[in-house]
């Protein structure tokens, strides 16, 4: 059973402070007074005795002693040397009892001796009782004494007995007394004396009897002075809280409590005081405060009112601070003309989360950036396209977004200027990247930016584009849509200390009527009406895209209705149309019969009469597939490695996604020893297959035959991480780095394309 | 929680308080469950409380006392007659023993105390020549090898399985026995039970011997630490350095000893003085072939004690021990030590002059003398400040030999005893060896003889009041001291010219060389008249003791240097024992 919980321990625990305190003090002393009565007094009484027995024990053992010395005397013969001594154990025993019968100790005290079946062999006193068997004998409390003596005695050696025994002053008074009985077994005697122990218990008594009264003594002072103590120390304190606690619920706030000691209550009544002059203070501040809140209302209000104004003056200068700054991003936000003929019709939506108006102009601000600008790389169209969000609110989004948009203009700007600038889409793109990240990684980290940048061939529809951490590339075709690829290879633009993979170029091809969809985080980042939770499904902008059937205002809506836009948002929308270019390359009957005879030339190996056939006939239809073949075999046979680089390019520019060209064009150019061309097309093949060990392989050793060695190590490395097993590169590898370790002072400085392979 | 644990500690201290006060109720003698029919039961109902200290307890006392009463129904009112020698154990069974076995069986024991010497007399003479002196004999065991060569005494062994088999205590359990074999023949047959036993130890002043101004003392003169000595080199310096050293100021010995010519101081020599010395060969329990007493024995026959036949009594190991013998007497003893026999000198160690005694009988220290509050060799609660220990030994001594003596009077019954007093004689021989009496025997005597006394709880309790004998007993070592053994064919007759040659040599009539050279004549001339009927001497033909002397083991030659004296602590020797 829980202690606590029984009935006892509640009776004590309800009982008053001052009860529980005098109980305790009363029950200390009871304690206290059993150990002394039971315990101590015993004692001492035992002590006493003890030092009377010990009396007892050396003279009866002083008798033993002589009894000793004649047994021992008997047993040596001693008689034979001194005559005087006894001869038998019969006449020694006399001879003790003789002296015994007349020998006292302490004036009066004798010896008695009985033998070890009881009877009794001398008493002094009562020489009667000699002879006589005493084993039955009793004292007036019915202990047989005689029968103890003797047993315990021949158990024990000795013993002590203790017994009711007549006065020796008076037959008829009984007192205590204690009889010590020695056992000498060679006589079979029990030598014993008694003593008398009236005189101890009664100075026991005497003793017992001033404890008593100082017990009580004690107590009663005890008693009195814990009164005096509770009533001084408890009692009149707790009252006295009591009282004041009473005062307070009558609200009377000037009530002191006096503390009379400087102890736990004297400290009590001090914090009490402290809290009710608290209390006091705090009632008289509410008091005032009421009596002069209008004043101080009015006085406030007005101290408001010019600081409102004040902000509204600010927010004025800082409207005007956004709005300029918005004009500054709006060239920036610019669509390909749309009067001008193409296969592709772009649009474009943004809404910055930053709205304001100022003076009469409403206004947005923010960090997205919406760009599509046709251009012409190599002789061919295409269009390039961005939708990039800069990292930040309002001013810091838009700052970013200015700069992003002004880079990329000066770029396009840069390609329109060098209109025939020979380069390969994919390595334009790189560049343009890398342009961009150089520039954004000087801001340290505090100017991100996220984007999809991209060209999409005019005539062939094929697509390049890279994703910045920028949300997934959406293309929706015969009414679905889907994410073009589902990875982030790179990290946002200007990440300082950007550790990733290679720059991987995507590549797809749209067919008529594909729509392409770019767009911010804006688009995801809603607030679900339905749940009020922020939405983190980012299949949820396809089924938008599906639901406004590709068109971007109506996809605005579906978005709208699905929750609440949190963030800026844009959103770039572009539509292939299949250019109507497309020639008929099918052959006639009359042209196969050519494509046989230029065969059958080339056979008999007259190569130049073949190729004149081939370019006379089919200048027009040269991409047909069996036409390319023959002539490609004819230059090959030739070894007119320029003609066949160059049919080899031509095919290249109608047919950009066949990767496969672009390796056999790069190694054609090196027969050609137009190295840096070469080099080119290696390198965007690199950027479409990064992994591709063989165009690695490949570049380090146009690079190393080039001189440019660190680049050539660094494709050698690319192949052996893609490739570790494979012997050729490792040992590629070596022997570049032998090289390089040899030429690192006069190595040659690559070009600036190159230095961004680097 | 917190509250909780306080209350209930606060219960438990006023619990303990509680105890405190209450606790002075004391346990009771165990209570029996037995109902006196007669006086017999009366009388066990007596004495099973008397005898206390016990190995058995109360009940058992009285199972064992009631079988007593139920085999000697037949012999109530008969009488019989034994004897002992001289030593408290004896007295004690004389005057308190017999008298409880009277009162439980009703056969009238006298049990008389005689002198040693008149035991051996008397058993002889009844053996000899039939004289009916006693009923049974509390007999040496030393006598063994001529009770097995007169086979004049009940083997007892066989009694027990047939004519005595009524008779024998169902509970005697023989193998609680500590040294049964002393009482056996060559074929491990019983002719003598143990009655009582004591060996003979060195006997020193432990609080002299670690006080340390004396034992800084004793290092600056000798140069090795004083403490017990192993080698008698050590016990020589020792006993050396306190005749001449005072002891606060008094005048101590440094040895003790007796010399008053007598068959005691035979004694002194035949119980293992000589293989002490290095007399013998090894082999427990006496050495084999040749045995302390110098006597050579081959096949169970003696073939001679002088070196000339292959003994070695009057070798150099022999001579030097009676050389050392007189010499500290002369120079170490107190002055009367010639005027003491075995029995007056046996306990003058007690007297506090005395600060180490090489051969101390330890039947003495019961006597009250070495145990009482104002005692000189005692505390002053009466504990002792002396201590035992391993006998030292002389220089011709190797490991492997007898190193001591015990004294092991053991209950003899002569064949010409007739049948109704031999069986009388062997209840009340059992009785006196019974486990109920036996714990309480030795408390008086101090003379063990079974294994359950020296193990008890009892005796465990008081260590330290028998100054190191317990532990003795209850080591290993305890094997290592014997009694004379079955090799001595007459010892009656033998032991007997001892003393005479030795007084001889201590009054200087005799050089020590010349009294062993006698004492071996004599011996050898009385071994071969001697007429008994088994394993009869019988001697070798006389031989240059040279030829002797190359012969590996005993007799040895003449060892001239003198041992180094060395001594060991006695905890490390308690912990050696105890191990």
């Amino acid at each position: 059973m829980n202690l606590t919980e029984s009935p006892f321990f509640k009776r004590i625990a309800s009982l008053s402070l001052r009860r529980k305190v005098n109980y305790i003090g009363i029950f200390i002393i009871l304690i206290f007074s059993g150990i002394i009565f039971i315990k101590v007094l015993p004692l001492l009484e035992q002590g006493k005795l003890e030092e009377r027995r010990g009396k007892l024990r050396a003279v009866v053992n002083s008798v033993t002693s002589l009894v000793d010395h004649y047994e021992r005397g008997l047993r040596q013969k001693s008689w034979m040397t001194d005559p005087k001594e006894p001869k038998t154990i019969e006449e020694a025993k006399e001879i003790i009892i003789r002296n015994l019968r007349y020998m006292r100790y302490d004036k009066t005290e004798y010896f008695f001796i009985l033998d070890g079946k009881g009877k009794m062999i001398m008493h002094p006193l009562k020489p009667e009782l000699e002879g006589t068997y005493m084993m039955d004998m009793k004292d007036p409390n019915g202990n047989l004494i005689f029968k103890d003596m003797v047993l315990e005695s021949q158990r024990d050696s000795e013993t002590f007995v203790s017994y009711i025994w007549q006065s020796k002053y008076s037959p008829i008074i009984f007192e205590p007394q204690t009889t010590y009985a020695k056992y000498y077994w060679a006589w079979d005697w029990v030598i014993c004396s008694g003593v008398y122990t009236q005189d101890i218990l009664d100075s026991t008594r005497e003793i017992n009897y001033l404890s008593a009264g100082y017990v009580v003594f004690t107590t009663a002072l005890t008693i009195a002075i814990l009164l005096i103590f509770v009533y001084f120390n408890l009692t009149r304190p707790i009252t006295n809280l009591l009282q004041g606690i009473e005062e307070i619920k009558k609200d009377n706030l000037d009530h002191q409590v006096k503390a009379s000691f400087n102890d736990e209550l004297g400290h009590i009544t001090h914090q009490f005081n402290q809290m009710i002059e608290h209390r006091k203070r705090t009632q008289n501040e509410l008091e005032e405060l009421n009596s002069s809140l209008e004043e101080k209302v009015i006085t406030r209000t007005s101290e408001l009112q010019l600081t409102l104004q004040e902000v509204q003056e600010l927010k004025v200068k800082q409207d005007g601070d956004y709005f300029l700054t918005s004009l500054l991003l709006t060239p920036f936000q610019t669509k390909n003309p749309e009067e001008k003929p193409g296969n592709i019709k772009s649009d474009f939506f943004i809404r910055q989360y930053k709205q304001f108006t100022f003076r009469k102009w409403s206004a947005e601000l923010g960090g997205d950036v919406c760009i599509t600008e046709n251009i012409e790389i190599n002789g061919r169209e295409y269009l390039f396209f961005v939708n990039a969000d800069a990292m930040g609110k309002s001013i810091q989004g838009a700052g970013g977004a200015i700069i992003f948009g002004a880079s990329i203009k000066a770029s396009l700007i840069r390609t329109k200027l060098g209109k025939t600038v020979n380069l390969l889409p994919e390595i334009w793109l790189r560049n343009l990247y890398f342009d961009l990240d150089q520039l954004f990684t000087t801001f340290d980290g505090s100017m991100l930016i996220s984007a999809i940048m991209g060209l999409i061939d005019e005539e062939s529809g094929v697509v390049y584009y890279l994703n910045a951490e920028h949300p997934w590339l959406v293309l929706y075709r015969d009414g679905v849509a889907s994410f073009v690829d589902q990875e982030f290879s790179l990290r946002k633009i200007g990440t300082p200390e950007k550790n990733q993979n290679n720059l991987h170029i995507k590549m797809f091809k749209l067919e008529d009527g594909d729509e392409l969809l770019v767009g911010s985080d804006g688009r995801d980042d809603i607030i679900l009406h339905d749940t009020n939770d922020v939405n983190n499904d980012e299949t949820l902008f396809l089924r938008s895209v599906e639901k406004g059937k590709g068109d971007i205002d109506r996809i605005m809506d579906s978005i709208n209705a699905n929750g609440k836009l949190k963030d800026d948002i844009s959103l770039l929308s572009m539509i292939y149309t299949k250019g109507s270019k497309k020639v008929d390359e099918t052959l006639t009957e009359d042209e196969r019969k050519v494509l046989v005879k230029a065969i059958k030339l080339s056979r008999v190996n007259r190569l130049s009469e073949a190729y004149e056939l081939m370019k006379q006939n089919f200048q027009a239809k040269a991409f047909n597939p069996s036409v390319f073949r023959v002539l490609k075999r004819i230059c090959l046979l030739d070894k007119n490695f320029i003609e066949y680089s160059r049919i080899l390019m031509s095919y290249h520019s109608i047919n950009p996604e066949n990767t496969k060209n672009l390796l056999k064009i790069s190694k054609s150019l090196v027969l050609c020893n137009l190295l840096d061309m070469s080099a080119d097309y290696a390198e965007a093949l690199r950027l479409r297959e990064p992994n591709n060990t063989d165009s690695l392989m490949h570049l380090a050793r146009l690079y190393k035959k080039m001189g440019y060695l660190q680049v050539a190590l660094k494709r050698a490395e690319e192949a052996m991480r893609v490739n570790p097993e494979n012997e050729e590169t490792t040992q590629l590898y070596n022997s570049i780095l032998e090289l390089y370790e040899k030429e690192k002072v006069n190595e040659s400085k690559p070009n600036n394309n190159l230095i961004h392979s680097i | 929680m917190y509250r909780k644990k306080s209350i209930n500690s606060s219960i438990i201290f006023l619990s303990i308080i509680l105890a405190f006060l209450f606790s002075s109720c004391k346990t009771k003698e165990d209570k029996v469950n037995f109902v006196p029919a007669d006086e017999y039961d009366e009388a066990i109902l007596k004495w099973s409380e008397i005898f206390q200290p016990s190995s058995l307890d109360r009940q058992a006392r009285i199972d064992e006392m009631r079988w007593f009463k139920e085999a000697s129904k037949e012999f109530r009112g008969k009488k019989i007659k034994t004897t002992a020698e001289n030593i408290e154990t004896h007295y004690w069974e004389s005057r308190v023993l017999a008298r409880a076995f009277t009162e439980i069986t009703g056969i009238q024991v006298e049990h008389e105390i005689i002198g040693e010497g008149d035991v051996v007399v008397r058993i002889m003479d009844q053996i000899e020549n039939g004289t009916q002196w006693y009923d049974g004999y509390v007999n040496d065991a030393d006598m063994v090898g001529t009770h097995l060569r007169t086979q004049g005494v009940v083997v007892l062994s066989d009694y027990m399985k047939n004519e005595g088999k009524d008779v024998t205590n169902p509970n005697l359990d023989l193998n609680d026995f500590l040294n049964l074999e002393f009482g056996q023949d060559y074929d491990k047959n019983q002719l003598q039970l143990p009655d009582q036993q004591f060996a003979n130890l060195y006997w020193f002043r432990y609080d002299w011997f670690t006080r340390e101004d004396i034992k800084k003392q004793f290092k600056e003169k000798y140069g090795y630490e004083l403490g017990v000595p192993i080698n008698w080199a050590a016990y020589e310096d020792i006993a050396e350095f306190f005749t001449n050293t005072p002891i606060d100021g008094k005048k101590v010995y440094g040895h003790s000893d007796y010399g008053q010519p007598g068959a005691s101081l035979g004694w002194r020599f035949t119980d293992a003085w000589l293989s002490i010395a290095g007399v013998g060969d090894k082999g427990l329990p006496n050495g084999i072939p040749v045995d302390e007493w110098g006597i050579r024995v081959e096949n169970k026959v003696p073939v001679g004690s002088s070196v000339s036949r292959g003994g070695e009594l009057n070798g150099p190991a022999a001579v030097y021990a009676l050389d050392k013998y007189i010499t500290w007497m002369k120079k170490y003893s107190p002055p009367n030590a010639f005027e003491l026999d075995w029995a007056t000198h046996g306990p003058t160690a007690s007297e506090g002059n005395v600060a180490q005694q090489i051969f101390m009988y330890i039947t003495w220290l019961s006597d009250a003398r070495f145990h009482s509050a104002d005692s000189p060799v005692c505390d002053k609660y009466g504990k002792p400040k002396w201590r035992v220990a391993p006998t030292p030994h002389g220089k011709y001594w190797e490991e492997g030999m007898k190193v001591g003596y015990q004294d092991a009077g053991s209950w003899t019954i002569p064949k010409n005893v007739p049948e109704d007093r031999k069986k009388m004689a062997w209840l009340w021989a059992q009785f006196a060896v019974s486990k109920t009496v036996d714990l309480k025997k030795f408390s008086i005597g101090g003379t063990p003889i079974r294994k359950s006394t020296i193990n008890s709880q009892y005796l465990t309790d008081r260590l330290e009041d028998y100054g190191g004998l317990i532990e003795f007993y209850r080591s290993r070592e305890e094997t290592k001291w014997t009694d004379s053994g079955p090799n001595v064919p007459y010892y009656s007759g033998l032991s007997a010219l001892w003393w005479k040659n030795v007084a001889k040599a201590i009054t200087g009539e005799f050089t020590p060389q010349q009294a062993m050279d006698n004492l071996a004549e004599e011996q050898d001339n009385l071994m071969a008249k001697v007429k008994l009927n088994a394993f009869i001497p019988k001697l070798n033909e006389k031989r240059d003791p040279e030829y002797w002397f190359a012969q590996p083991g005993s007799p040895r030659p003449e060892k001239k240097e003198r041992e180094t004296p060395k001594t060991i602590e006695y905890e490390t020797l308690i912990k050696q024992w105890t191990k």
